[in-house]
């Protein structure tokens, strides 16, 4: 008990580590509540679209369904700016702002068609997509971007291993994706002369890279009031997307981090059923490659209360703060959340306000 | 079995804590990355004499660090107070006038009106006729004519030339006239020609026996030679005012972008030189390849076209130009030629900045011949060279306004 104890604390207080990357609460595979509990999921066993989150939940997601759903930034600063630069004129005023104020813009919006029995789940998801743009330097303009479009097609599936009458471990699942993707990108850095002088189609170079991967999941119960639920997961297994760490380092370049290259996460976390709803929390603590090099700057505290059709979800972490609400009906799901966010973590000197907006449609 | 369970929960716990405790931390962004997004966090903000203090700072460990370089010759650059939004538009590409969405029809007019501008002022336009073609016609005629042998020479004395109506304007009571009758499609038959020294009634005697012998004929010869030469002088008079009249119309039309360049400051321009200087260092340094080499030619080719436009519009009151020909006449030659060293750092310059691109290689017989000009010619002007074109453009100003 005092060991468990400890760890919570000990995980709290681990070392702010430093990086250069641009992280998204909207990645592959996200539903609305992954991405309004900014993936902070991996425990939360009792909410029925967890094991998106966490393929070892797979066996706690009952019933057979098909299922439409997306889920996007629809407004915010970004949106806002997006909106300014590329449907209207550009005035130099807006562009001294831009460097001022919001010199980095994001979109990013996830897509999915999904068939799901009770042993196994396929899901077809023809976009998944990123766009990141910075601009730096008011005396030579030099703009960074990252675009990418994603499709995957992806199977999923979880046993129980391991059942007792226990209220220490009293079961353990495992759970796995298997997904082959096709991941069209460009990440790269052009002046403003050359986006003045170059044909669009000359600076951007959409690169493709195709294959498969996995991601692999083991979840531990412990129906203890106070012991915590252990989740491990690894994300992205064999994906020849990497972390490209130069980037990462240059002052320049936008990487994308735990979105398409292997990372890893230990969770803990407590589910309790009350008479007022159900109450879910989580605490997520992401690692580079499998378990390899820990993120502890990018620890997130996740917080789901639901009571019938009715979910609030709320996440916490240095650079995400947001709210949501979820609203179920038998075939239809809708959602809205409020956040604040630093996609650039420390490098970001404030955070952007956004809206994200989800609706899932099941049949 | 309950403490079993307790047991082996804390024991799985202890196993995890000892696990991640001892994964490695990711290591922190290198001291560089720091400095530089130090640097890159103060020129967005627009201090640009802190993003000078600090570049200047790293440059002093390592003088030879390209990108410690490049971000001070930016600090300089906002310290001159280079507007770089101004300049774009003077390169018409007129971001600023249409959404991205329309950017794609935007770039194919900006091209067109880019090759029709660089042409007219570059001189191979394909509106106006190619005057080598005109050239090489009059030199073909010239050899022609030169090799004709002395039969297909003629004239005919005409005798009543007095009466015609060309007579009337001139004295020509002294006058002999003549047809020249020479094979070629210069001269026309019948086309009069006259000489002249001898009164009209005495032309059959007294170039009598010159009519017969070779000598007049060959004189006829010489003659048609140097009409042809007349003949090549005015057209190339006539094609450089036609060259500088749509050069006129051209900087007419762009009057709306010239308004928008800025003012040349004269007591910012050492900052840009420093820029410039730093940026010319990247240059040697650097892979031809790389992004910071070409992001550096970019800017010298920018900072440079300031030094050369910026003048101009210190130079010319382009609110009260109504026509073409007010870019002359509201013009004042003394300010533009107090910036004659200016406009010779920017024209050097810019050559320097442009060499291997598209466009260097499609006009580089013209730009090697002005890079040879540049630099026969002094890089400062004296008071008395000034005086002298100031003299001569006043002169033309009385002239045409």
């Amino acid at each position: 008990m005092r060991a468990v104890n400890f760890i919570f604390i000990f995980l709290l207080f681990l070392g702010i580590t430093e990086a250069k990357e641009v992280t998204h609460q909207v990645r592959p595979n996200s539903n609305f509540e992954s991405t309004a509990l900014n993936n902070s999921c991996s425990t939360m066993f009792s909410s029925p679209f967890s094991y998106k989150c966490n393929p070892a939940l797979f066996p706690y997601a009952s019933g057979n369904n098909i299922q439409f759903s997306m889920v996007g930034k629809s407004e915010g600063d970004s949106i806002e700016n997006g909106k300014k630069l590329i449907f209207e004129p550009i005035t130099e005023e807006e562009i001294r702002e831009l460097f001022k104020k919001k010199s980095y813009n994001s979109f990013t919006f996830n897509s999915d068609i999904s068939f799901k029995t009770k042993w196994f789940e396929l899901s077809y998801s023809p976009y998944y997509l990123l766009a990141d743009l910075a601009i730096y330097n008011p005396t030579f303009p030099e703009i960074a971007i990252h675009v990418v479009n994603q499709e995957t097609l992806r199977a999923t599936s979880g046993l129980e291993v391991f059942k007792q009458d226990s209220q220490y471990i009293s079961s353990i699942s495992l759970g796995a994706g298997l997904f082959y993707y096709k991941h069209l990108y460009e990440n790269t850095v052009f002046s403003l002369y050359d986006l003045a002088t170059q044909r669009p189609n000359q600076l951007v170079n959409f690169k493709s890279k195709y294959g498969v991967a996995s991601d692999l999941g083991l979840f531990i119960k412990n129906d203890n009031v106070f012991t915590p639920n252990i989740a491990l997961k690894t994300k992205n297994l064999f994906s020849k997307i990497k972390y490209n760490r130069q980037n990462a380092n240059s002052a320049l370049q936008l990487e994308s981090f735990m979105a398409f290259e292997n990372y890893s996460t230990f969770a803990l976390g407590k589910s309790y059923k009350t008479f007022f709803g159900g109450i879910d929390l989580n605490l997520e603590l992401p690692f580079l490659g499998p378990f390899k090099e820990v993120t502890s700057e990018q620890t997130t505290l996740g917080f789901r209360y639901n009571i019938k059709l009715f979910s609030l979800l709320t996440n916490y972490s240095n650079y995400y703060r947001g709210v949501g609400m979820l609203f179920e009906s038998e075939n239809f799901n809708i959602g809205i959340s409020y956040s604040k966010e630093k996609d650039l973590a420390y490098k970001q000197d404030k955070f952007e306000n956004s809206v994200y907006a989800g609706v899932e449609i099941v049949l | 079995m309950r403490n079993i369970n307790k047991i082996s929960t804390l024991t799985l716990c202890c196993m995890l804590f000892a696990f991640f405790s001892c994964q490695k931390h990711r290591s922190s962004t290198d001291s560089k990355s720091q400095e530089i997004e130090g640097i890159m966090s103060v020129l967005n903000s627009g201090d640009y004499q802190e993003a000078y203090n600090l570049s200047q700072d790293a440059l002093a460990r390592n003088p030879n660090d390209t990108q410690m370089l490049y971000w001070n010759s930016q600090a300089l650059a906002g310290l001159g107070e280079l507007d770089i939004y101004s300049l774009f538009p003077v390169i018409k590409m007129k971001l600023f006038d249409v959404a991205i969405s329309e950017w794609g029809e935007m770039q194919k007019f900006s091209e067109r009106n880019r090759e029709q501008t660089s042409s007219i002022i570059l001189g191979d336009s394909i509106s106006v006729a190619n005057p080598n073609e005109e050239k090489d016609d009059l030199d073909r005629e010239t050899a022609r004519i030169l090799r004709l042998p002395n039969s297909a020479i003629d004239y005919q004395i005409i005798e009543s030339y007095k009466n015609t109506k060309a007579a009337t304007s001139t004295n020509e009571d002294n006058y002999c006239f003549m047809n020249l009758l020479i094979d070629s499609k210069l001269f026309v038959d019948h086309t009069a020609i006259w000489l002249y020294n001898f009164p009209a009634e005495n032309c059959s005697i007294e170039y009598g026996s010159d009519l017969q012998t070779s000598k007049l004929r060959e004189m006829i010869r010489q003659f048609a030679v140097l009409k042809i030469e007349n003949k090549r002088k005015k057209y190339e008079e006539n094609y450089q005012q036609q060259k500088y009249l749509k050069i006129a119309f051209v900087l007419f039309e762009a009057i709306p972008i010239l308004k928008r360049i800025p003012y040349f400051k004269v007591n910012k321009k050492n900052y840009l030189k420093e820029s410039v200087s730093g940026l010319q260092k990247i240059i040697r340094l650097e892979d031809p390849q790389s992004k910071i080499y070409n992001h550096s030619k970019q800017q010298i080719g920018l900072i440079a076209g300031h030094f050369i436009l910026g003048p101009i519009k210190n130079s010319v009151d382009f609110n009260g130009a109504k026509n073409a020909l007010d870019l002359v006449c509201k013009s004042n030659v003394k300010i533009f030629l107090r910036h004659y060293e200016d406009i010779y750092y920017g024209v050097t310059h810019l050559i320097q900045a442009i060499e291997g691109s598209e466009f260097y290689i499609k006009h580089k017989k013209l730009l090697e011949m002005l890079d040879k000009q540049m630099k026969i010619l002094p890089k400062t002007l004296e008071q008395e060279e000034q005086d002298k074109i100031e003299s001569y453009f006043n002169k033309l100003k009385n002239e045409s306004c």
